[in-house]
């Protein structure tokens, strides 16, 4: 999962914090700061996107239209999350710790909790993986026969594995270049980023490329590291 | 005029249910016998609690005897069939901009629909009474129920009368009962017509029932009564046809525009040009979507809103491509009787809601795809299990998942992409 920096709430004209008339209007300026991309499932969401309360809207009311409760989910990740009353604390959140150290990405396979986290941390970790249903592939008992995410992770893994071998026969510039571009438009940032784990120019290609992605959260060899502020 | 919150007891097939009303339109759905109808009916006692204040021809509307809900009983072979009583409806909701609650109900099945606890609907519909009578400035909120009986087919009549001076109260004629009456409609149009051919100017009132009727009928140019021909036209880019020989759907969609902005006009001369867009209210139509194409029936809910935008809608449908249309604003909401939890229906195609939100699997799409996801299954167990799986097997369902991923996968690039994949594997586009 991408850690993404939201950065201060945007400005006005008068320099003061712009208040959304309705939070649906925070949606353009979120693009802007963290990307086009779920904010859980990493897809690449073009059209399909909708802002995220990551406290429900409906369940505080105050926050509705409050910046830094807004992230942006896909239209799978979002009705799954629905209005559960998440305990902010009980999960890890992209947006204030470092989410790229959480799950390891396998060929075709669901996120999974990686190795080395504290038992705390595994638990966590666990809680944030279910909360969006991260998981969910067929054959799980909650897997419902809309949900397309495993689509599109297969999709992604092709297509990154395919680019892996192109980037093989012919190592250019503008070969690197391209494979993230084609990254940025498909999505899946960590799946791109386990495919290249060797190659520390495309991983921070990945970091820099990707908008939004908390540069705070890598070393300068792209290694994962203590997010400032954050649990993990 | 407007109903926020409804409750049902003991009416038709609702033992007890509550809904609450969105202030703009709400569409209801539901499986047959799921009660679509009967949140109407349910809604048109409730309204007609307004005219217990009103002078004819308004006329409240009774809970009937045929409308108490059965119970029925199993003995031994016999079944029988109790009537469960109270039968009641009880609203919230805002008139003439208080708000409050009412309730009408059945007691007994020789009683009569009881009013007392109705008074504060009543009385609110006293106090327009007198306003009214008194000549005073008041706007009457429009009351209207299209049910699925509104042919609109009357044979054509030998003489379109016309109409004398009449109370603001002839706007309610016959607004419950939910037939419809064409020929009151026709009049209306023949006696403006005339008489703004008589003044020498146009009727702001005839213009702005006519700009609410052209705002729901797409296509057309103008609509107007024919006084050489005595009939109601309906002129489009190439040619005008009179009302009686327009299609089931232009018959349909004309007359309820028509009906709902003469009864404005009816209900609120004062307002003159602005009637179909002053006047609040509430109007009731079952099955929006009969006789209309696909293509009209994506744009009905949306030309409603625009042409009436003070009016309160509640209409049922069946129609995937009308709940494809709701739009994703405020004061509009879907109430599906089946699932009352689902709501998303913004951003979907027609084949999702019609599986995902109507509950029907769609055949051609479902084979294929229930396959595809049998296969996905088994590979994904694959993966888990990998210490007892050879390279080979899962490289082996890997592949076939590509091809059986083919068809659903909505991006061009990566269909092409497994394409290729299949070319190099050695496949020729067999068992495609």
């Amino acid at each position: 999962m991408r850690p993404v920096e939201r950065g201060d709430a945007p400005l006005d004209h008068d320099g003061k914090p712009v208040l959304f008339r309705h939070y649906r209007d925070a949606r353009d300026m979120l693009i802007q700061r963290i990307g086009d991309f779920c904010s859980y499932c990493e897809v690449a969401l073009h059209s399909a996107v909708a802002v995220e309360h990551v406290s429900p809207k409906s369940l505080h009311p105050s926050s509705e239209r409050e910046w830094s409760n807004f992230l942006l989910a896909c239209d799978y990740c979002n009705p799954i999350k629905a209005d559960r009353d998440v305990a902010v604390g009980d999960y890890f959140w992209p947006d204030q710790d470092n989410t790229a150290r959480l799950f390891q990405y396998e060929l075709d396979q669901a996120p999974k909790v990686g190795h080395g986290l504290t038992e705390a941390q595994h638990a966590i970790a666990s809680r944030t993986l279910e909360l969006t249903g991260l998981d969910r592939v067929p054959g799980h008992p909650r897997f419902s026969g809309r949900d397309r995410r495993w689509l599109k992770r297969n999709e992604v893994w092709g297509i990154a594995l395919q680019a892996f071998k192109l980037l093989q026969a012919n190592d250019t510039l503008e070969m690197r270049s391209l494979i993230c571009l084609t990254a940025i438009s498909r999505g899946g940032w960590s799946i791109w980023m386990t495919v290249f784990a060797q190659d520390i120019d495309m991983r921070s290609r990945f970091v820099n490329g990707f908008r939004g992605t908390a540069h705070n959260c890598f070393d300068a060899e792209t290694r994962p590291i203590l997010r400032a502020g954050g649990r993990i | 005029m407007r109903i926020d919150r409804i409750q049902f007891e003991n009416f038709n097939c609702f033992a007890k249910r509550e809904f609450r009303l969105a202030p703009r339109f709400n569409l209801v759905i539901g499986d047959n016998a799921a009660g679509k109808t009967t949140v109407l009916d349910g809604l048109a006692v409730g309204l007609g609690g307004l005219f217990l204040g009103f002078p004819a021809p308004a006329a409240a509307r009774s809970i009937h005897r045929d409308e108490v809900r059965l119970q029925f009983y199993l003995h031994g072979e016999t079944v029988t069939a109790e009537p469960q009583f109270p039968a009641a409806i009880h609203c919230e909701g805002e008139v003439a901009g208080h708000t409050g609650e009412w309730r009408r109900a059945l007691t007994s099945f020789d009683g009569r629909t009881t009013r007392r606890a109705a008074n504060w609907v009543r009385a609110a519909g006293n106090r327009l009474r007198h306003r009214i009578k008194a000549g005073q400035s008041a706007i009457l909120p429009l009351v209207s129920y299209y049910g699925t009986g509104r042919l609109w087919v009357q044979l054509r009549q030998r003489e379109v009368e016309t109409l004398g001076p009449h109370s603001r109260f002839a706007g309610y004629l016959d607004c419950l009962n939910p037939a419809s009456d064409e020929k009151r409609l026709v009049a209306w149009f023949k006696t403006q017509e005339i008489a703004a051919i008589q003044r020498k100017r146009p009727s702001a009132t005839l213009e702005a029932c006519r700009g609410a009727v052209l705002a729901c009928v797409p296509e057309a140019k103008h609509v107007f009564f024919d006084v050489a021909r005595d009939e109601l036209m309906l002129r489009f880019a190439e040619q005008e046809l009179p009302f009686s020989y327009l299609s089931d759907g232009f018959r349909n969609m004309l007359a309820i525009a028509a009906d709902i902005a003469v009864r404005c006009a009816t209900l609120n001369p004062a307002l003159e040009a602005d009637a179909a867009r002053g006047t609040p209210g509430v109007v009731l139509v079952d099955e929006i979507d009969l006789h209309l194409h696909p293509k009209w029936q994506r744009r009905v809910v949306g030309d409603l809103l625009r042409a009436f935008p003070n009016v309160q809608f509640v209409a049922t449908t069946h129609s995937p491509f009308v709940i494809q249309s709701l739009p994703s604003t405020a004061g509009v909401q879907l109430l599906n009787l089946d699932d009352p939890g689902a709501t998303g229906f913004v951003n979907k195609s027609v084949e999702d809601i019609t599986e995902e939100v109507q509950g029907i699997e769609l055949p051609q799409r479902s084979r294929r795809y229930q396959d595809m996801l049998q296969t996905a299954k088994k590979y994904f167990a694959l993966l888990e299990d990998a210490n007892n799986a050879t390279p080979a097997e899962k490289e082996q369902l890997k592949r076939r998942l590509d091809e059986l991923i083919l068809p659903f996968s909505d991006d061009p690039a990566y269909q092409a992409f497994l394409e290729m994949q299949r070319t190099a594997y050695g496949f020729n586009g067999e068992g495609r």
